[in-house]
């Protein structure tokens, strides 16, 4: 039985920010979470922006040096992300950024895609 | 008997008859503080610590009276009107000056009165700021005549409007034609109109009357004054004048700008009263003034000073006495002592004799730093006490270790430059460190009382500030090259002032928590029976630990359930607290801190809890419209 490749991890890191970007929009404009309007969810917007933007790179190319660094970027940016959530109080942005954090997990154990001959 | 002692006797049944006419079933909400009597405190009880989890919204307005502020536009709003509930109808009035008849079980607005204001005086400056209206009912109504019960709103520009309660309408007896120019009486140095911020209080058929204005701007502005007028006219009665008369001309407030209180059984009216100007430097007005800074006592039939009692001597702080004192008769050692309590800025609550100002617990004068700037000679003494905790430390409660780690010291050097001896440091020309600063300890709702059990309860902040002076000549030259941003400016004054919050670069203060807190007293023995931080700091929507608190600004309302009402923190949540404990047991997010005393009523037999969500750019800079009734579900 084969392992997966990186690709599933960073897919779900993927979808982790789309939906950070999706939950952290929603906070932005929505007075009633108490949190619109603020300087914590532009930052949060725009690591999840960077997240989505790194996942799609990680995802699409292939073994090397950036990855290494991008994945480590990836894992200071859910740890980040995820600590100004708990501040926020928005648990829906922790839970995402749990989701992340096992797509992260999942891209360590997994292994390299095999390059088309 | 005499027909003179019948007479007094009449009069005296009237009295004792009329708090239970106003108050109806004793479930109405019929003032700023619930009652005239300054105790927000509700005998509602449907409501309880063991239910109020299932608490939810049941109705909810936004008015539209919303201003955010910015470049090009009006100031942002500050709402801090607390609802009434009279008349079968929940009232509210706006930061623009409307008043809001509302139904009280489905929000569903009865009628608008909007209040013509902003136009007519180009020099009144709007604070877009209103704290609520006053109510009165004839005691014996005329059927089918309007105006029987009335609703008073105060503008900016000193008119006070008279609207009738059930229709909206002006009401055409009173003033000129439903509006009373309170401005008329703005006589000597009226630098700005008198700004009726804060509603009249009623005592009998009168109100009486305060006024607002502008700090720190002219030192000959406005000398302090309170009016009694007749409630259906408006007719002047008696003033009050705060400031000695060889003083007027010169050395302006000391005015009365937040709510009173009245004790209608013994004919007394309670007055908070400010401090006078220049609000930091008083070397202007070394000659006494015994009414600045105290609270005292007028027979409310007349005007006449009953007693009064200065809480600070010769005040550099503008630690004005801001808020209605709080009356409640307390058993203690065999006697039932007819007591206020006053709370303050400086965080000490000071419990007196409400019919003689005698202290009830021990009043200290204690010594307190001098002056080092010329011509000032700073109180040698100040009265103390500290037979109840007082709410905010004697001293500066130590530098921030994360606030000066993020602003790379600045804290720890910025302190090193500063004069700190404590409480009551004058201000200096090398800033000195201020703690209760003007911005409080204890705000202008005041704290809450159960008059059945003597249990008070009152939020307070711990707030730092920096106060600097400088001599006139250094200001104007600074003045000139463009340099004196963020000074005010004191015209008259041989000194210019300038207060600042003590922060690090970041906007962080560089002091310790907690920032806020909430307090129970057993007023019997004079004993702290809890303290907790209360609310919590918000900022750039992270929110800070619960341990941190928050400072706040609208005070607590007590119910007979058991339970504190309050929002006032920064992170515009409403939350029910315990009243044994203390425990926070129910918090809900609203549009904006809600700086507003909440007002609880019951309507049909269910209970409410309403809450003006306007916030205060005192708290944090989120602006709301938002009327927000809370309830059990049916």
């Amino acid at each position: 039985m084969s392992r997966p490749s990186y690709g599933y991890g960073s897919w779900l890191i993927i979808l982790a920010s789309i939906t950070g970007l999706a939950v952290s929009y929603f906070d932005y404009v929505t007075p009633e979470t108490g949190i619109d309007q603020s300087g914590g969810v532009q930052l949060v917007l725009a690591a999840m922006a960077l997240m989505l933007g790194a996942g799609l790179v990680v995802a699409l190319l292939g073994p090397g040096g950036a990855r290494s660094l991008l994945r480590f970027l990836i894992l200071l940016d859910i740890v980040g992300t995820a600590t100004a959530g708990y501040f926020l109080e928005s648990p829906l942005l922790m839970g995402t950024m749990m989701i992340a954090a096992i797509g992260w997990f999942m891209s360590l154990s997994a292994r390299a895609p095999e390059k088309s001959p | 008997m005499t027909s003179g002692s019948v007479a007094q006797a009449c009069l005296f049944a009237a009295a004792l008859l009329w708090p239970a006419a106003a108050t109806a079933d004793g479930q109405d909400w019929s003032d700023f503080n619930g009652n005239v009597m300054g105790q927000k405190y509700s005998t509602a009880s449907q409501i309880t610590p063991a239910n109020v989890k299932n608490l939810a919204v049941a109705w909810s307005l936004h008015t539209g009276d919303i201003s955010y502020g910015g470049p090009g536009k009006l100031p942002k709003t500050q709402w801090q009107a607390t609802p009434l509930f009279v008349n079968n109808t929940v009232y509210v009035s706006t930061p623009f000056f409307r008043v809001f008849a509302i139904e009280p079980d489905t929000g569903k607005v009865k009628w608008i009165y909007a209040a013509k204001t902003m136009s007519n005086n180009p020099k009144a400056p709007f604070h877009g700021r209103n704290r609520g209206m006053a109510y009165w009912a004839a005691a014996h109504p005329v059927a089918g005549q309007p105006c029987q019960k009335i609703i008073y709103i105060g503008t900016v520009e000193g008119q006070l409007h008279a609207i009738d309660a059930d229709s909206g309408q002006l009401c055409q007896a009173f003033g000129d034609h439903g509006i009373l120019n309170v401005n008329q009486w703005n006589v000597i140095n009226p630098k700005f109109p008198f700004e009726l911020n804060q509603p009249p209080v009623v005592y009998k058929d009168m109100l009486v009357l305060g006024w607002a204005g502008i700090d720190s701007v002219w030192q000959a502005s406005p000398p302090g004054s309170v009016f009694g007028l007749d409630a259906r006219t408006g007719a002047k009665i008696w003033d009050f004048q705060t400031i000695p008369a060889n003083m007027r001309s010169k050395i302006g407030t000391a005015n009365v700008w937040a709510a009173m209180s009245v004790d209608v059984a013994n004919g007394l009216v309670y007055l908070p009263v400010s401090s006078p100007e220049n609000n930091y430097y008083g070397g202007d007005r070394l000659q006494d003034m015994p009414y600045a800074t105290s609270v005292t006592a007028l027979h409310a039939d007349t005007g006449q000073v009953a007693w009064s009692r200065q809480l600070v001597h010769h005040d550099l702080w503008d630690l004005d006495i801001n808020s209605a004192p709080t009356l409640v008769d307390i058993p203690k050692d065999g006697k039932t002592i007819p007591a206020l309590v006053q709370a303050t800025k400086m965080g000490f609550l000071f419990v007196l004799n409400r019919l003689t100002g005698e202290p009830v617990y021990p009043i200290i004068e204690k010594p307190v730093p001098k002056s080092d700037i010329p011509g000032e000679v700073a109180a040698a003494t100040q009265p103390w006490t500290t037979s109840l905790a007082p709410t905010v430390s004697d001293h500066f409660p130590g530098i921030s270790a994360l606030a000066d780690w993020a602003g790379g010291g600045q804290c720890s050097r910025d302190y090193a430059t500063y004069r700190d001896e404590g409480r009551y440091t004058p201000p200096s020309t090398r800033g000195s460190v201020t703690m209760p600063p003007t911005a409080g300890g204890v705000e202008w709702a005041g704290g809450a009382v159960d008059p059945t059990t003597q249990t008070y309860v009152v939020n307070s902040s711990n707030i730092v500030r920096i106060y600097q002076l400088m001599a006139r000549g250094d200001y104007n030259k600074q003045q000139k090259k463009g340099a004196a941003g963020g000074w005010q400016p004191d015209y008259g004054s041989a000194y210019a002032s300038h207060t600042f919050n003590f922060f690090n670069a970041w906007g962080m203060p560089c002091w310790n928590p907690p920032y806020g807190t909430l307090s129970s007293y057993d007023l019997k023995s004079g004993k702290l029976l809890w303290r907790h931080p209360f609310g919590q700091v918000q900022q750039w929507g992270f929110y800070m630990p619960e341990s941190w608190g928050s400072v706040s600004i609208g005070g607590p309302a007590i119910t007979k359930g058991g339970l504190i009402f309050i929002g006032a923190s920064m992170d515009s949540r409403v939350r029910a607290v315990d009243l044994k404990t203390g425990n926070v047991l129910w918090k809900h997010l609203v549009a904006a801190p809600a700086v507003a005393t909440p007002a609880v009523y019951t309507y049909k037999g269910r209970q409410y809890v309403v809450f003006a969500a306007g916030g205060n750019n005192l708290v944090a800079p989120r602006v709301g419209d938002q009327l927000v009734a809370f309830a059990l579900p049916n």
